[in-house]
């Protein structure tokens, strides 16, 4: 009795240090994807190639599809 | 003896009864403590170490249509500082490593942070706040600073860690995304979709738990029956598209700042499903930046100007008062009713043109001429022409603080007067919102079918979809298809003929089609305050999207015209859409032969993979996809047309092994 009511007790402390893993790891993959969204927008990107002289192309891509 | 012993048994009388009473006096605390005051102990030490716990639910996320992550939960934390914590000797050997980290990542003198960590412990100050709401990876920083990393014990670090709505696409599109924010009165503020779908999907409901107190703060639960289990908030899809929603936003911030506006917004929505594809709004702050200030896309109510002439042409041809060809007479551009003028843009007026050049050029006279000739004696037709077209009525959507649409009727007596008509043929004395004239357009656009703006696709559990949303037909037809290609085609000149108010922004690579806008506002507190719009739709043939720019007090010495301020925001729009979408070429029977290389470019044609291969005839590119592809990681240096390789050619390679291509 008093053996598993200490087992319990283990466990819930167990799992609160789970949970605040789970919060802080999912934090963690936010905060990353926040600042990889911010990098991978087209306007961001754009603004760093402009320094390089490169220019985003006005003309659409021309897609050849030969049919058989 | 005898005296002596019976003195004896009297003093062991009096001891036993003493004894007796001390023991009926125990027996009867106990029992009034056990029984009578029994159940208010019971509860005291129940308050104490049993509650009922509650479990929250996580809120829901929101995504755009491409499934990237608008808005979500996240932990945020908050740092303080226990000033008194830290021994003397760990405090004055850490405070100026301290100080220096804090002012580099904050970029403020390190005496400023060395000023305020003493004060703190001379005033004995325990909860200093150095950092609110930091993301997991600055917390994580600023805990590793000097001091800090020693610990809540002995570096007095705090950290508090709090739930918090988190916007990944930063400033973009906020106030349609939306939040639900409580202040301290208790009073819910609401903007947004997070906020108009919030309660109902993101929320989800809190669980309970009877539970009872253990070490460390930790509750543990006592029965496993009569609990709630919390169900978490549903996810939802917005209709939102990032990549539109970017260039629109930064196409109109940039409009904005060249023209020193007040404020603007832009809506793209997708013609066949009425999919609200971006919206942006921005306004603008005292030291001249622009920011998501408030919806005024959804929320303005405003003269919509010239934009209306749409509607106005719309009801003239549905009633058949008049045919695109017909002649009006500008009347060298200036009209008067009851003392007061309407005037053409272009001074003089336009002579004789017909109805479709009077829309092109966006001629006030004839517009305002064709109205009040064929409807001043029975206006009801035409205003009930608008209403029958839903003009009048809001679009009844779910987010909050939607304007509403202003239209006089003649059967209000009060409010209705002889100005009211031709004023009206030209956008004055009416309201819509900028969303508002955008269904409008994109009825048209959509021959006729009007659909209701939508900002959400579905609602998922995880992976599992509880709600699709699917276009919402609000007038079937709100015009006969003849009259809605007749507007097409002169909404097709305003931009490709010379002539047309918006042939500025004309482009031989792709087609738009639309209506300029210049009306003036606020002339009533004081003149020179314009609204630039442009409405419109691309492209042409089978229009895909529609879209409206409205920008508020544009710099009037920089310029106000609708075709200048607005339009090449439009313009911006679909032209990248346009650059986007790539053109298919068909060809038929046409024989490919294969293209003899006399370099072994590609790894199959390598015969012994775990050799290293000549790369040096190879041009560059080549040479890194083939070295990649052997799984070999490639490092480039200098500049040059000639590869030399730092790993011979015929040698052993290796798995991830490095080769260093030198350029001379």
């Amino acid at each position: 009795m008093i053996y598993s009511s200490h087992s319990v007790d283990r466990k819930i402390h167990n799992i609160a240090q789970i949970n605040e893993s789970v919060k802080s790891l999912r934090s963690e993959f936010v905060d990353t994807r926040t600042i990889l969204i911010k990098y991978k927008m087209e306007s961001s990107v754009s603004r760093k190639i402009n320094q390089m002289g490169i220019a985003t192309s006005t003309e659409p891509p021309v897609k050849i599809i030969i049919i058989k | 003896m005898a005296t002596t012993k019976k003195h004896i048994i009297n003093r062991t009388y009096i001891v036993s009864i003493l004894i007796l009473i001390l023991a009926v006096s125990v027996v009867f605390k106990l029992v009034n403590i056990q029984f009578v005051k029994g159940d208010y102990y019971i509860g005291l030490s129940e308050q104490n170490n049993i509650k009922n716990i509650i479990i929250p639910a996580n809120r829901g996320s929101v995504y755009s249509s491409g499934g990237k992550l608008l808005a979500t939960s996240v932990p945020k934390y908050d740092i303080r500082f226990d000033a008194l914590a830290p021994s003397d000797k760990n405090f004055n050997e850490n405070l100026t490593d301290l100080s220096n980290s804090l002012s580099e990542y904050y970029n403020k003198p390190a005496s400023f942070y060395m000023q305020l960590l003493r004060n703190a412990r001379e005033s004995k100050n325990r909860y200093l706040l150095i950092a609110r709401n930091l993301g997991y990876n600055d917390h994580l920083l600023i805990k590793n600073f000097p001091l800090f990393k020693l610990g809540s014990y002995r570096g007095g670090v705090i950290i508090e860690q709090k739930t918090k709505r988190d916007y990944p696409m930063g400033g973009v599109a906020q106030r349609t995304i939306g939040y639900e924010r409580k202040d301290d009165q208790g009073n819910i503020t609401r903007p947004g979709i997070d906020g108009a779908f919030g309660s109902k999907y993101l929320k989800g409901t809190d669980g309970k738990r009877l539970s009872q107190k253990i070490g460390k703060g930790q509750w543990k639960p006592i029965e496993d029956f009569n609990q709630i289990e919390p169900q978490d908030g549903l996810d939802i899809y917005t209709t939102i598209d990032v990549k539109i929603q970017d260039v629109a936003h930064f196409a109109l911030l940039e409009q904005l700042e060249k023209f020193k506006a007040d404020h603007g917004s832009v809506v793209v929505m997708e013609v066949s499903t009425g999919e609200v594809k971006a919206i942006s709004n921005l306004g603008r702050t005292s030291i001249g930046t622009y920011y998501e200030k408030l919806n005024y896309a959804i929320g303005e109510s405003h003269e919509p100007g010239s934009t209306f002439k749409l509607m106005g042409m719309v009801a003239a041809l549905e009633d058949k008062v008049v045919d695109t060809s017909d002649v009006i007479d500008t009347e060298a551009g200036v009209l008067t009713f009851y003392g007061r003028n309407v005037r053409d843009s272009k001074r003089g007026g336009y002579g004789k043109i017909s109805v479709a050049k009077a829309f092109e050029v966006s001629s006030n006279t004839a517009m305002v001429k064709l109205i009040t000739d064929n409807y001043k004696e029975n206006p009801t037709k035409f205003i009930d022409r608008l209403y029958s077209m839903g003009l009048n009525k809001t679009l009844n959507l779910p987010i909050l603080g939607e304007g509403i649409p202003k239209i006089t009727h003649p059967s209000d007596k009060k409010n209705w007067d002889g100005l009211d008509l031709p004023w009206m043929a030209f956008g004055y004395g009416i309201s819509l919102t900028p969303l508002q004239t955008l269904a409008f357009y994109n009825a048209i656009a959509n021959d006729g079918v009007m659909l209701k703006p939508r900002f959400l696709r579905e609602v998922k559990d995880f992976d599992k979809t509880v709600e699709v949303f699917n276009k919402e037909i609000i007038n079937p037809s709100i015009c006969s298809k003849e009259t809605a290609k007749k507007v097409q085609k002169m909404m097709q000149n305003v931009v490709e003929k010379k002539h047309g108010t918006a042939h500025n922004i004309y482009s031989p690579s792709f087609s738009m089609a639309g209506k300029t806008g210049t009306c003036q506002t606020e002339y009533w507190k004081e003149s020179g305050l314009y609204i630039s719009s442009f409405a419109g739709y691309f492209p042409v043939e089978n229009p895909k999207y529609s879209c409206i720019v409205v920008i508020h007090k544009p710099d009037k010495k920089i310029g106000y015209y609708g075709n200048i301020v607005a339009a090449p925001v439009f313009k911006k729009i679909a032209q990248k859409i346009y650059s986007e979408t790539a053109i298919e070429d068909r060809l038929k029977g046409i024989e490919i032969t294969e293209l003899e290389s006399e370099n072994k470019t590609h790894i199959n044609s390598i015969e012994n993979r775990s050799l290293m291969p000549n790369v040096t005839k190879l041009n560059l590119s080549d040479a890194i996809a083939l070295l990649e592809n052997l799984g070999l990681v490639v490092e480039i240096s200098g500049n040059g047309i000639k590869i030399n390789q730092s790993v011979k050619s015929g040698s052993k390679i290796k798995k991830n092994q490095k080769v260093i291509l030198k350029l001379t």
